[in-house]
């Protein structure tokens, strides 16, 4: 099983790399929520290519188990987390690109004029 | 509930984890070019996206699949009337967001819903007018 050990390696370099161009998209991108869908590469895509080669490297059927459950918790995780850290960085008021094109959300939260709280405090779930 | 729309509810239960990888593929590739290449090609936007979900569970895992996919990230959900706000890393205009946020819930529809799926608003749209965007 030279092949599948060489396969898996592979792989496995391609997720180290993965990982290595999420970091440097924290450098390169211009905003929070670019870097964010810079981290999902990493933490999705990375994660998944190094647990494959990982599965291939060693195959079996009780490794394919655990890497299968370790994927599914991964990938719910990561998307689960960078929702609740865009939403903050939102409603804390993170600062966006110059290049962002128009915001739906900024209508919301003009709509509710009589706020005097913290600017990013207004959200579209919480109008009452 | 017909016999036909059990077996496509069946499919699509397959088939979800099949697209979510290729979109998982081609959001990385995308990104990842955006970040090694020089210059920025990035039109960021945040869209507000009216969704056909319905229940709590249906509604979450739609927010998280468009986080999950590089290049697209979830700001806010609401549930009722339900809705994300969309923030897109390549944003042409609004209706190319809200196409590629409805081709996702199209998919996850298909696989939590055995009675069949709801068609698209802006198909129903387009029928009214007669002509296709």
């Amino acid at each position: 099983m030279i092949s599948g050990e060489l396969a898996g390696d592979l792989l496995m370099l391609a997720g180290a790399l993965t990982f290595l161009v999420g970091a440097l998209g924290m450098l390169r991108l211009p905003d929070m929520y670019s870097r964010l869908s810079g981290v999902t590469v990493s933490g999705a895509s990375g994660t998944a290519l190094i647990l494959i080669g990982l599965l291939v490297h060693q195959p079996s059927w009780m490794n394919m188990l655990k890497v299968a459950l370790a994927l599914v918790i991964q990938l719910a995780t990561t998307a689960v987390g960078g929702s609740a850290m865009a939403r903050a960085g939102y409603l804390t008021g993170a600062p966006k690109a110059d290049s962002t094109l128009f915001d739906d959300l900024v209508v919301e939260a003009e709509e509710d004029t009589n706020s005097e709280e913290h600017p990013g405090h207004t959200r579209p779930d919480n109008d009452s | 509930m017909t016999v036909k729309s059990v077996l496509i509810w069946i499919l699509g239960i397959l088939w979800l984890p099949v697209y979510l990888a290729y979109d998982l593929l081609v959001g990385s590739l995308r990104v990842g070019w955006e970040i090694l290449t020089p210059g920025s090609q990035i039109a960021p936007a945040f869209v507000e996206v009216p969704l056909r979900c319905r229940t709590d569970f249906e509604i979450s895992m739609m927010a998280n699949l468009v986080s999950l996919t590089p290049g697209s990230l979830t700001v806010a959900a609401r549930h009722d009337p339900a809705t994300v706000w969309v923030h897109a890393m390549y944003a042409e205009s609004h209706s190319s967001i809200i196409r590629y946020v409805h081709t996702i819930e199209d998919n996850l529809l298909r696989a939590t819903r055995p009675e069949g799926i709801p068609p698209r608003p802006e198909d129903l749209d387009r029928d009214e007018e007669g002509q296709r965007r």
